[in-house]
């Protein structure tokens, strides 16, 4: 009650809730090709390639001096969250580029990636004057500091990854169910699998702003992994997900407001939380049935 | 242009490296053909499928499906893999496997009606047509194998190729799966890999024995004995080129 009364009252409450419905519908679309085509992993590597991303931008910015175009404000300082997006669509088409050639051990990459991504973002952070500590709220989330003029970049990312994964639903469904398949019934299955993950990487931007690069892939998972015992097809384990992280982020905003907990590691226990207790209820459901 | 055969192999080779797999094969399959493809595990079967649908590359030689490049005709083919690795945890009706016969490269949205009715009657043709809306994962075997046909019919193909369609059928259904195969061979080409050998006999027009190379036989020369010996014959030679075998096995 008392955080329904500050959310009436608190700009930045609203537009933290409304991040977190924002990201949730990406989350669900996206989340479940991420969860059946089991690239978990993946989502992991470029969700911390995204701090390099974001100091690589910081650095331009405060150091050199780089600019981008707001449409409502004009020339401002380079923002954290263009360098993000920058980040992670490079190291989704890294990833993808190495996984379709076959050359090197996928999961060395991977993992070589998602290290050096996050170094090259803390060297770039030190190298910059003055303290980033907006920065290093990026690690854990930083939800509430979500500005009113950050919304749009979000609202643009959201249409583009939700428009472009339902869109080429019945694509992207074939090459995470039968690959092989696809590509007999003349489907492009190596674009569609560098849209995946380019898609995954967008979504990985947007939930950063919610629950921070560490936390990203609970997020990205774990409604889908809930809704995934009551779902009998991939369109209503992406409503019943997106749904869920709904839920979730606005669960876990409410529950950290009173006490002053983060609010991304909040969200994050609650879904771990809600996941687990799915878990034991299936089991004993299916118990019960047998007995 | 009635005469050009819907498959035709000229001196057709694949190797993996250091292991040849097929080598020097010359096949001919006119269209109207219902041919078996027969031979032991690693003898290069499921090899000759994949150069068919383009999957592959020969080595060398050339293979020509309908007179052209085989990954220019693979929407004329209708494919049935032996197995589908699938996730049973993967959320996907019986409708959506077969709907995935329908699907082309850059068509946007939902699929259309005359789509969902074309998948109806293919699901009907396999005697499934009660099963639409039930999860993929939840059938048996034997089923999910008739899904993946309908999804083959489904591709509205001229030419049908099934590899070990009869292998987790129980008799009964086997029967009818004959009869399906049968009447549909009325208006397609089948090609399918079988090991089953009552079934060659009975009801296909023609066999080819692939072993590193292929022969081909009309179906009314090959009784069961003759068949068995073939295959002791292979097995023979199988255990002489163990390398060789076991290298045809990667190719699955």
């Amino acid at each position: 009650m008392e955080f329904i009364e500050a959310v009436r009252q608190q700009p930045f409450l609203q537009t933290a809730l409304l991040t977190g419905v924002l990201s949730s519908v990406a989350c669900g679309v996206v989340g479940s090709y991420v969860v059946v085509r089991r690239i978990t992993y993946i989502a992991g590597g470029i969700a911390h390639c995204v701090l390099g991303g974001l100091g690589a931008a910081r650095y331009l910015a405060v150091e050199h001096g780089w600019r981008y175009y707001h449409p409502l404000h004009g020339w401002e300082p380079l923002h954290p969250l263009i360098g993000a997006v920058v980040a992670a669509l490079l190291a989704a088409v890294i990833i993808a580029v190495v996984s379709l050639r076959g050359r090197q051990r996928e999961d060395t990459v991977i993992g070589a990636l998602w290290a050096i991504g996050m170094a090259t973002g803390v060297l770039f952070i030190s190298k910059t004057s003055g303290y980033q500590v907006d920065l290093m709220s990026y690690l854990f989330g930083s939800v509430l500091m979500v500005g009113r003029d950050d919304l749009w970049l979000l609202v643009g990312l959201d249409i583009i990854v939700v428009g472009v994964g339902l869109l080429f639903y019945n694509q992207l469904m074939a090459v995470c169910f039968d690959e092989e398949f696809a590509r007999l019934r003349g489907v492009r299955v190596e674009v569609f699998y560098v849209l995946l993950l380019c898609l995954t990487a967008l979504t990985v931007v947007l939930l950063v702003s919610v629950v921070g690069i560490v936390l990203v892939i609970a997020l990205l998972t774990l409604p889908v992994a809930v809704a995934g015992h009551f779902c009998r097809s991939l369109w209503q384990l992406m409503v019943a997900a997106a749904l869920l992280s709904m839920l979730l982020t606005t669960g876990g905003l409410a529950l950290s407001y009173g006490p002053d907990l983060p609010a991304g590691a909040t969200t994050i226990v609650l879904a771990g939380t809600l996941y687990v207790l799915t878990v034991i209820g299936t089991r004993l459901r299916a118990r019960v049935r047998a007995a | 242009m009635a005469d050009t055969p819907v498959i035709e192999a000229r001196g057709l080779s694949f190797s993996y490296p250091l292991t040849p797999v097929l080598t020097d094969v010359d096949v001919t399959i006119p269209r109207g053909d219902f041919v078996c493809i027969v031979g032991p595990n690693g003898g290069g079967k499921t090899t000759l499928l994949r150069l068919v649908l383009g999957l592959l590359t020969p080595t060398a030689g050339t293979i020509r499906v309908f007179g052209r490049p085989p990954a220019e005709v693979r929407r004329r083919i209708g494919y049935m893999p032996q197995h589908v690795l699938f996730d049973p945890q993967f959320p996907v009706r019986v409708r959506d496997v077969v709907l995935m016969g329908r699907l082309r490269n850059w068509k946007l949205g939902p699929f259309g009606r005359a789509d969902r009715a074309r998948v109806l009657a293919a699901l009907a043709e396999v005697g499934l047509a009660d099963y639409a809306g039930r999860p993929f994962a939840a059938l048996s075997g034997g089923q999910r194998q008739r899904v993946l046909i309908a999804r083959a019919l489904a591709c509205d193909p001229e030419l049908l190729l099934l590899d070990e369609p009869t292998a987790n059928l129980d008799p009964l259904v086997q029967d009818e799966m004959t009869e399906l195969l049968r009447a549909l061979n009325a208006r397609l080409t089948i090609v399918i890999v079988s090991h089953d050998v009552g079934f060659v006999a009975r009801h296909v027009k023609n066999v080819i024995c692939v072993n590193r190379t292929a022969v081909r036989h009309a179906a009314h020369e090959i009784t069961g004995d003759s068949i068995r010996e073939l295959y002791g014959h292979d097995v023979r030679l199988v255990s002489h080129a163990h390398g060789h075998a076991e290298g045809g096995a990667h190719s699955r």
